[in-house]
C-alpha cells in the first residue's frame, strides 16, 4: 500500500502560521483565548473569550460586504504557505500542482458573506449585491484554491461540522493510496467570529463563561477540568499538503510526518449527544488501518472542547481504548474551537508534537473532572514523548461525526 | 450650470477612487482609451463595478447600458447623462 506523508504545511491562525511558532506554543503553552467585549441584538454587552487571527493586510469592506468572505481570504493565504512549505510554489511546479486534487473542511463556510447579505437585505436604500450568490456557495474556498493555484484535479468540499477538515485528511489519504492523485490540499478553514453565530452559540449555552469565579481555577474553556464552563469559538484556516512518500522523495522534498491510519464513524444516534461508541470504534479503525495496537500510541490530541457532554464522553471512549501510558490534552484552550479547521489544525499540532518530542498539556488544567479522570492528562508543564513516537488525533461533531487520524514523525 | 466637461470630469475621478478602493488589483495606468478587460475587469467585476457605481450616484443601470459600459470613460459619461435625466 502506498504510504501517505505530509510534504507541507502552512496556517492563518491565533498561534502563528508556521510550524515552528506552533512547536514554539507547545514547549511554551499560553492561551490565544482573550476576552473581547461583545454586544448582542438587544444592546447588552458582555465579555465574551475568543480567538483571532492577526488582521490580514488586505481586507476592503463595501456597503456592507466583505470583498471576498473572511474563510476565503484565510485559506488562501494558509495555502500560499503550505504550497511554499512543500516546495510546490514557484513557476517550475505549475504541472505538477495541475495534477493535484483539493480538499476542503469547513463548517459554517462563507458565513459572513450570507450574514452580509441578510445585513443587505435590511437596507432599502442599497440595492441587492449582485456576487451574493458567489460569495454564499459553500465551495468558495475549494475554488479559490483551485483557481488561484492551478489545480486541476477534483476540488472537494466536505461539511461536516467539526469534524470536516478531518475527515478531508481521512479523503485524501484514501485517494492518494488508491492512487486517484498522487498529492493533495487539505484545507480546514471557518471564520466564526460573527457576532449572530457568536450569539447563537452563546443561546446553546454550552459557551465559556467571562463571569464565573473558583479561586485558584481557571473556570473559562478548560477541556476536562472540573471547573470548566464550555467552549470558546476561534478562527482559523490550516493546510496540509499531503503526498505519496515515493512522489516526494522523487522530486527531492523531505516529508514532516507520515499519516498512518484513519478511522471515521457516524452515531446514528443524536444531533449533539456523543456516542461512545461510535468514537471508540473511530479510534479503533484509524489504530487498524495503521496497523499498531493501541499501547503503541503515545499521545492523543483529543477532540474535547470544553462542554460537560462532549468531554465526559471522550474521556470514557479514550479510557475504553487507551490505558494510562498513553498521554491525553486538548489544546482547545491554547487556540480555541475552531470548528471545520479544527482537524487540520490538530494534525498540525500533533505534528508539531512530534517533531519536537514534546505534548502539550491541556493548558489552564489543575483539577480534573472525576468523570474524566481516568486517562492520563497532560497538566502543568509540557511532557516529553519518545523519540519514534506515534499520535492520535481525534474530531467529532455536531450529527454524530466522528474522525481519528494516526500519525507518525518521518 | 456645471459644464458638461466638468461633470463627467467628476465621475470620472470618483469612479477612478471606487475601482481603487473595490478593485486594488486594477492597473489604471493609461486607463484612458483601454477597455474594460485591458485594465483587468472581467464581466463578473462588471456586475459588481456596476453596483458599486449604482449604489454610489443613486440610479440604476438597465441592461441595455451595462452593454455601453465597455471602458472606464464610458461608464464616466453614462453616469453623468443618468444624473441629468
Amino acid at each position: 500500500m502506498r504510504r501517505v506523508v505530509v510534504s507541507g504545511l502552512g496556517l492563518q491562525s491565533p498561534i502563528g502560521s508556521d510550524l515552528r511558532s506552533v512547536i514554539e506554543l507547545i514547549g511554551n503553552p499560553r492561551s490565544a483565548l482573550v476576552n473581547e467585549d461583545f454586544e448582542n441584538k438587544a444592546g447588552k454587552v458582555r465579555k465574551v473569550l475568543m480567538a483571532r487571527v492577526p488582521k490580514l493586510a488586505s481586507e476592503p469592506r463595501r456597503h456592507g460586504f466583505i470583498t471576498e468572505d473572511r474563510s476565503v481570504l484565510l485559506s488562501r493565504s494558509a495555502t500560499e504557505a503550505a504550497l511554499n512549505n512543500a516546495n510546490l510554489l514557484s513557476a517550475e511546479k505549475v504541472d505538477f500542482r495541475k495534477s493535484m486534487s483539493v480538499f476542503v473542511g469547513t463548517g459554517v463556510g462563507p458565513i459572513h458573506s450570507i450574514e452580509a447579505a441578510f445585513a443587505n437585505w435590511q437596507l432599502p436604500e442599497v440595492t441587492t449585491y449582485p456576487l451574493t450568490v458567489v460569495r454564499g456557495l459553500h465551495n468558495g474556498i475549494a475554488a479559490e484554491i483551485s483557481i488561484r493555484f492551478g489545480i486541476q484535479g477534483p476540488a472537494r468540499t466536505f461539511a461536516m461540522a467539526c469534524a470536516s477538515s478531518g475527515v478531508a485528511i481521512a479523503s485524501a489519504v484514501r485517494d492518494i493510496r488508491a492512487g486517484v492523485c498522487t498529492a493533495a490540499i487539505v484545507c480546514g478553514a471557518d471564520t466564526p467570529l460573527s457576532k449572530p453565530m457568536i450569539d447563537a452559540w452563546l443561546a446553546m449555552r454550552v459557551y465559556a463563561s467571562s463571569d464565573s469565579c473558583v479561586e485558584g481555577e481557571d473556570v473559562g474553556c478548560v477541556p476536562f477540568s472540573q471547573y470548566r464552563t464550555g467552549l470558546a469559538l476561534a478562527e482559523c484556516a490550516a493546510t496540509l499538503i499531503i503526498e505519496d512518500l515515493d512522489s516526494v522523495r522523487a522530486r527531492g522534498h523531505e516529508p514532516i510526518a507520515e499519516i498512518l491510519g484513519c478511522g471515521e464513524t457516524s452515531d446514528a444516534a443524536h444531533m449533539t449527544a456523543p456516542s461512545r461508541d461510535a468514537q471508540i470504534s473511530a479510534m479503533r479503525l484509524a489504530l487498524r488501518d495503521a496497523g499498531i495496537p493501541s499501547d503503541q500510541i503515545a499521545y492523543v490530541n483529543a477532540h474535547a472542547t470544553g462542554t460537560v457532554a462532549g468531554d465526559i464522553a471522550e474521556a470514557e471512549s479514550l479510557a475504553a481504548v487507551f490505558s494510562r501510558k498513553t498521554l491525553v490534552s486538548s489544546t482547545k484552550s491554547i487556540h480555541g474551537h475552531t470548528l471545520g479547521a479544527a482537524g487540520t489544525l490538530e494534525a498540525i499540532l500533533s505534528i508539531a508534537t512530534l517533531v519536537a518530542q514534546c505534548a502539550p498539556p491541556t493548558f489552564g488544567l489543575k483539577s480534573v473532572d472525576p468523570k474524566c479522570d481516568q486517562i492520563q492528562h497532560i497538566v502543568g508543564d509540557p511532557s516529553a514523548i519518545p523519540p519514534g513516537s506515534t499520535c492520535l488525533s481525534n474530531s467529532f461533531a455536531f450529527g454524530g461525526h466522528n474522525v481519528s487520524l494516526v500519525l507518525r514523525a518521518i | 450650470m456645471v459644464s458638461p466637461d466638468t461633470a463627467i470630469h467628476e465621475a470620472s475621478q470618483r469612479i477612478l477612487e471606487l475601482v481603487k478602493e473595490h478593485f486594488p488589483a486594477v492597473n489604471l495606468d493609461g486607463y484612458q482609451g483601454k477597455n474594460m478587460h485591458e485594465i483587468g475587469l472581467d464581466s463578473l467585476d462588471m456586475v459588481d463595478l456596476a453596483w458599486v457605481v449604482e449604489n454610489e450616484f443613486s440610479i440604476k443601470f438597465s441592461d441595455d447600458d451595462l452593454q455601453k459600459i465597455t471602458s472606464l470613460e464610458a461608464l464616466a459619461k453614462l453616469v453623468t447623462s443618468k444624473n441629468d435625466a
